[in-house]
């Protein structure tokens, strides 16, 4: 048989063998369009899943080994797979290779680092390897990311350092000599050991309880917000006890490859003697990195922001009962938990808080249709006609409603435009894929928002129909008279100092994304762009004035 | 919602004696649009705008707002003794001309007031969760801000926002934004 026949008939019979061969149904579906949540191992990497990679996390693979893996359907094939049945890579495989190349990277960034600290240019990568790609990585490379790409917080005046805080002003350091007592890390020792003597903290059947709640303790105290209220606390002689325990609704949820909670990480039970303290449990499942900040601006919240606030509003002489009611005591536990969170070199993504500091007054106002709670939450001013002023906010609910209505047609009211311009404009339905997720989340926000505001309507309802009943007269007239006490006036100073405090420690540095955006994608603006364009130039839109 | 803090402003008036209007030479207890009248007159947006005043800083940073819907045209002014922002460099650095955090873009001038004046735009969350749960995907609004100087230390920022990522597909809230600020003149100056 000539060569060229035989090559013949081997193709051929390699054709009829590859006809019976069974076809990869994996690489017939079509590409990931949404984040996949919770990935199993084994299963096949969905390259196309928008923050499954990097752009140039793509390049570095489809270039690795002179081009051996490419792209299919949104998945990535091995051109030298052992068995031609598994030649789709699975989430195991990639998170190898990602994790190969994340320290291939890391390495590089340490010889560019110089005392430390990295130069500005690299600054994004190394933010972008430490919380995409941490897991991925050696604990000592996590460590050098993290340090490199801290931000020193500025020292606060009426802070100061840690030696400022704890040298005794009255006994000034001996001439030529340093002070004996001002050893700062006795100091720490001893203020850890006195915080703990006056807390009792329930022993827990987990075993990992214990070092969880010991780290967030010493975690609290490396803080200056937590040192200053840590010695503010125990020489109060204030109290309380702290558990482990369940959260209603509370569940954990994978980011970017790490564990978080996705729930409320605490309360507090301010009418329990001592108050007691309650983090979630499920904070034990969660990813170490990301538990040491959390809990420990969360125990903060909890501990300094509601426990102590409780005992020294009491010994003020203002009833627990009036702290429920003002607005402020949620404020300032809030603020003490982003302060530590600041401090411990956390990411600052919570919303809440930059809304805040942007503008205090309409975060509260907006407050009031966010949860039951603050619903009937009050200013100074607000708790000496605190009946007028929750009738005043039934029509806020009511227009509220409405506004979130109009909200999410007015979003949807886009899904027309992004169809125009895929069928009539030809253009690439994926480049619209981040639109399209923020109009189906605006969907579900209005859903969910309009059962909230019925819950907030009704809890309204229910406190101003109690009000109104001539036994509370007098528990409303305690309200008004605690808006003028010292320890009200005093609290707000606190409110504004500790809000200066976090601006200063926030200044020059923006909000770190759980989820960075997926380059590649248009955003809103551009989309408005298209339209402007489009309305301009053609006549596919009635023209508007 | 009318929000009148006329009490808290009292308080820090009581605090920041004769520097609570510079126009005055009294201590005088204002509202916040009468403190921000001392300073600017407009024209209400016309068509059922809603309005709101409050003020931040213990009373030193008025502001009066116009809300209709989605859309909300506002007049803040800061500089006074204890205001969150000294004069218009801080404002720009701060928070409230941040996407949090980031800066602001530049998008071009506009004449105001007789003055020519940079415009700026940034985001702002919306549709926040609950405070202590880790939310949804960030939303963020839209606002585009100018900043008016005046005579004196304090100075005026005038802004539009739209409470959606997504632009208003019949500019109805920013045609009332340019009509607004063509209304806006400096108290005491011709313009």
């Amino acid at each position: 048989m000539s060569r060229r026949l035989a090559s013949l008939v081997l193709g051929s019979f390699l054709l009829i063998l590859g006809t019976f061969a069974p076809a990869c149904p994996t690489c017939a579906l079509p590409p990931a369009s949404a984040p996949v949540s919770d990935p199993a191992p084994q299963d096949a990497f969905e390259a196309a899943a928008p923050g499954a990679l990097l752009p140039e996390e793509l390049d570095w693979l489809l270039a690795l080994e002179g081009r051996r893996y490419e792209l299919i359907n949104g998945r990535l094939s091995d051109r030298k797979a052992a068995d031609a049945a598994k030649h789709l890579l699975t989430n195991f495989a990639v998170w190898e290779l990602l994790g190969r190349r994340a320290s291939e990277r890391t390495a590089v960034l340490r010889t560019a680092a110089k005392d430390g600290r990295l130069p500005e240019e690299f600054h994004d990568e190394a933010i972008t390897l430490f919380w995409m790609r941490g897991t991925l990585i050696s604990p000592e490379d996590r460590a050098f990311l993290r340090e490199a790409t801290r931000l020193k917080p500025k020292l606060q005046p009426g802070v100061g350092s840690f030696e400022d805080g704890l040298r005794n002003p009255v006994t000034p350091p001996p001439a030529g000599g340093s002070n004996p007592t001002a050893d700062p890390t006795a100091q720490a020792t001893e203020l850890l050991r006195s915080l703990r003597h006056s807390l009792s903290i329930k022993p827990d059947a987990d075993p990992r309880a214990a070092a969880a709640m010991n780290e967030a303790l010493e975690s609290l105290l490396k803080t200056p917000t937590g040192r200053e209220l840590a010695l503010e606390f125990t020489a109060s002689d204030a109290r309380a006890t702290i558990e482990f325990d369940n959260v209603d609704n509370s569940t954990t949820v994978i980011k970017n490859g790490r564990r978080i909670l996705y729930a409320s990480g605490g309360y507090t039970i301010m009418g329990a003697n001592p108050p007691r303290v309650v983090l979630n449990r499920h904070y034990l499942e969660t990813d170490p990195d990301y538990r040491r900040v959390d809990m420990t601006a969360t125990l903060g919240h909890e501990l300094f922001g509601h426990a102590f606030e409780a005992q020294r509003s009491e010994k003020a002489g203002v009833p627990p009962d009036v702290i429920g009611y003002y607005r402020g005591d949620e404020a300032g536990a809030g603020l003490i938990g982003w302060l530590v969170e600041t401090e411990l070199g956390g990411p600052l993504d919570s919303e809440h808080m930059w809304s805040y500091l942007a503008d205090p007054e309409r975060y509260h106002n907006n407050l009031v249709t966010n949860l039951p709670y603050y619903a009937t939450t009050l200013s100074l001013a607000e708790m000496r006609a605190p009946l007028a002023t929750l009738e005043g906010r039934v029509d806020a609910i009511e227009i509220d409603r409405k506004k979130i209505r109009d909200y999410a047609v007015a979003v949807v009211a886009w899904r027309s435009a992004i169809e125009h311009f895929v069928t009539v404009h030809g253009m690439d339905r994926g480049q619209f894929s981040s639109l399209s997720e923020d109009i189906d989340a605006t969907i579900i926000w209005n859903d969910a928002h309009q059962k909230n505001l019925d819950d907030i309507s009704a809890s309204l309802l229910a406190t101003i129909t109690h009000w109104k009943k001539p036994e509370t007269a007098a528990a409303l007239a305690t309200l008004a008279e605690a808006s003028d006490s010292t320890y009200m006036r005093q609290s707000e100073q606190r409110l504004a100092a500790r809000t200066d405090r976090l601006r200063g420690l926030v200044a020059g540095r923006a909000w770190e994304p759980s989820i960075p955006p997926v380059p590649g994608k248009l955003t809103w603006d551009d989309l408005d762009r298209l339209m402007e364009q489009d309305r301009t130039e053609t006549d596919h839109w009635e023209k508007t004035e | 919602m009318k929000l009148v803090l006329s009490a808290v402003l009292a308080l820090s008036a009581a605090a920041s004696a004769a520097t609570s209007l510079e126009a005055s030479k009294t201590v005088t207890i204002t509202t916040p649009s009468q403190a921000v009248a001392a300073l600017i007159s407009f024209q209400p947006p016309k068509g059922g705008w809603k309005v709101e005043e409050y003020a931040n800083g213990g009373g030193a940073d008025p502001v009066v707002a116009f809300v209709d819907g989605l859309d909300r045209i506002a007049v803040r002014v800061f500089g006074a003794p204890g205001s969150g922002y000294k004069n218009p460099a801080s404002f720009l650095a701060g928070p409230a001309a941040s996407t949090m955090g980031r800066k602001p873009e530049a998008i071009g001038n506009i004449t105001v007031a007789g003055r020519r004046l940079a415009l700026y735009k940034h985001g702002f969350p919306i549709n926040l969760g609950d405070p202590h749960a880790l939310s949804g995907p960030t939303m963020l609004g839209q606002e585009i801000f100018l900043i008016l100087p005046t005579s004196g230390r304090r100075f005026i920022v005038l802004s539009y926002a739209r409470e959606s990522p997504a632009p208003d597909l019949e500019r109805r809230g920013q045609k009332a934004w340019r009509a607004f600020l063509k209304t806006v003149k400096l108290a005491g100056r011709k313009t």
